[in-house]
């Protein structure tokens, strides 16, 4: 198919179950938020290596927080429910209870609940205090500039991970372009993260590696500089590649991302877009290309 | 959400307007007459003669409920009563799902031990009333006597969780022995209020009286307009912004009560105590600019 001048591959993004859960951050302005925000969700590309994947999903309103104070939700997926809870309980402890004047609540309903605030409390020395309010527990953790609020449950829900499109074009300037305003674009779909730095990856992967010692290794098939030494899937023309991996709560929340994102890449300077996957037999999820397109 | 319900019954539709079954008050006495079995889980859905034949106590006898209220049945969202109930007692108590309306004043024990549902009173009630509550809500128009969410006689623990919204005053030892929930009053609280309090909140938006909080092991007492006198078991801590009440004072919002900028974005001076029992309470009290 060719939309816009772009040819779009007649290929699938295979993506994967992981657990999904939403953290919603207030302080005093919402530059404290999102610097609460931006630490809690650092080093969170890729569960491999980092342990979690996270990233800021979206600005809240003050009338839109728990407290009434400016806001920013973030998504953090994992792949195990303890997993989870331990990069929470991280997270929130070392990155956000340390910014002046935040406070933690849990975003999302989830099918299951995790116990962030009521291992933290324990910081507190003994003297964190436990309000119950609407059913929901809350802990104060005492801390030099009042009070830290968290509470105590949060909530986890099945989502999706590894949803891409993979980017081809000319040169790295238009690739670049391509992909930053697909980024700006796919930020204002509700339920979804991009994990990597600034939405886009420039490093992706391939599973497996020459050496016994790696799961994972650079994607060569994509990679211009290996063109005559690989296999390779890049076509005529094609010197950069970029990836932008997608996580959301919900199929349709990735399905969206994905097609606002198409839309924007295609009206760009790009050659083509495809999507990785894995032959189908590893994810559980399938977002074809073609049909995301016609959809939208 | 219950609380949203009486929110709406309270604040946004004239109780008038709600159907279900009525129980008028026949005539007034000085007798007491009580109520408890009489709930909405019981009751709505039956017919009239059905209600009517339901057995309830008048002193020391136990006679028909159609000997002494008139039954109307004309829907099932409330179990209504009607008339000067002030010597009816034990309207709610052990109530745990339904809705109950009393147009007028209630007697003691209202709500009494109650785990869910909502009441609301357009009046004033008597003493003794949400004793050892568990759940649910409970909002009165009007002035509330004295013990309010206390422990029954003879027991140290006293509500244990719901709300309890008054738009009027409350007497002394409002929320004694409380050991979790809420407790929010537009007017005064009289004297020992939160005395021997275990946990929960207490919000007061009028003068908070004396000797309030005294015993108090863990739990919060809001002052929002002032304290007649803080115990000398207390000790200033500091004043600050507690991000925690904005969100009871969100939740109350709904419930109608009147938070002010003033008192939403607020500093309070933390007072801690009681310092002659474990001393993790705390009473805040709101500084006026």
């Amino acid at each position: 198919m060719i939309f816009n001048g772009v040819e779009i591959d007649d290929t699938y993004a295979e993506a994967f179950s992981m657990l999904g859960s939403r953290l919603v951050i207030t302080a005093d302005t919402f530059e404290l938020a999102m610097i609460a925000a931006t630490s809690a969700t650092g080093f969170a590309t890729s569960v491999i290596g980092c342990g979690c994947e996270a990233g800021i999903e979206s600005e809240l309103d003050p009338a839109r927080t728990p407290d009434g104070r400016p806001g920013v939700s973030v998504l953090i997926f994992g792949v195990s429910l303890s997993a989870l809870e331990s990069q929470l309980i991280a997270r929130v402890g070392q990155a956000i209870m340390t910014c002046p004047t935040t406070a933690c609540y849990n975003g999302l309903e989830g099918e299951k609940e995790i116990n962030v605030g009521g291992k933290l409390r324990y910081f507190g020395d003994s003297y964190q205090a436990s309000k119950m309010l609407d059913g929901k527990r809350f802990w104060r953790i005492p801390v030099m500039d009042g009070e830290f609020l968290v509470q105590e449950k949060f909530g986890v829900k099945k989502g999706i991970g590894g949803g891409n499109l993979l980017i081809l074009a000319k040169d790295v300037t238009s690739c670049l372009e391509a992909a930053q305003k697909a980024v700006k674009a796919m930020k204002k779909i509700e339920g979804i993260i991009l994990p990597f730095p600034g939405g886009i990856v420039r490093s992706g992967s391939k599973v497996g590696s020459t050496y016994p010692f790696l799961t994972a290794s650079t994607n060569t098939p994509f990679c211009p500089t290996l063109r005559r030494q690989v296999i390779t899937s890049l076509p005529e023309g094609v010197n950069a590649v970029y990836e932008i991996v997608i996580d959301g709560l919900d199929e349709k929340a990735v399905r969206d991302a994905m097609g606002v994102g198409l839309l924007s890449i295609c009206s760009c300077d790009v050659i083509s877009v495809t999507a990785g996957n894995y032959g189908g037999t590893l994810g559980q999820y399938k977002f074809f290309l073609h049909e995301i397109l016609k959809n939208m | 959400m219950q609380s949203c319900v009486l929110c709406a019954l309270a604040r946004k539709f004239s109780v008038d307007k709600i159907k279900g079954v009525t129980l008028a008050l026949k005539k007034c006495g000085a007798i007491p007459i009580e109520v408890d079995g009489v709930l909405p889980e019981l009751v709505l859905g039956r017919k009239a003669h059905e209600i009517s034949s339901m057995k309830i106590n008048v002193g020391k006898e136990k006679v028909d409920l159609g000997d002494v209220f008139e039954v109307k049945c004309d829907g099932d969202e409330a179990l209504i009563f009607e008339g000067d109930l002030n010597h009816v007692k034990r309207i709610g108590e052990l109530m745990s799902s339904g809705i109950i309306v009393v147009r007028g004043s209630a007697g003691m024990h209202l709500g009494e031990r109650m785990s869910g549902g909502s009441v609301y009173v357009d009046g004033d009630i008597g003493a003794r009333c949400c004793c050892e509550m568990r759940g649910g809500t409970v909002v009165v128009n009007g002035n509330v006597q004295a013990m309010l969410g206390s422990p029954l006689p003879g027991n140290t623990k006293g509500m244990r969780g719901g709300t309890i919204a008054v738009f009027g005053s409350v007497g002394a030892r409002t929320g004694e022995g409380m050991r979790r929930g809420v407790i929010a009053v537009l007017g005064d609280a009289g004297d020992f209020a939160g005395v021997n309090m275990i946990a929960g909140t207490i919000v007061v938006f009028g003068n908070l009286g004396s000797n309030a909080g005294g015993g108090m092991k863990r739990g919060s007492i809001i002052a929002l307009e002032g304290v007649e006198k803080i115990p000398p078991t207390f000790l200033y801590a500091c004043t600050y912004k507690p991000t925690y009440l904005r969100l009871y004072f969100n939740y109350l919002r709904n419930f109608g009560f009147p938070v002010t900028d003033e008192i939403y974005e607020g500093s309070f001076r933390r007072y801690i105590g009681d310092l002659s029992s474990l001393g993790k309470g705390e009473m805040l009290i709101l500084e006026k600019s």
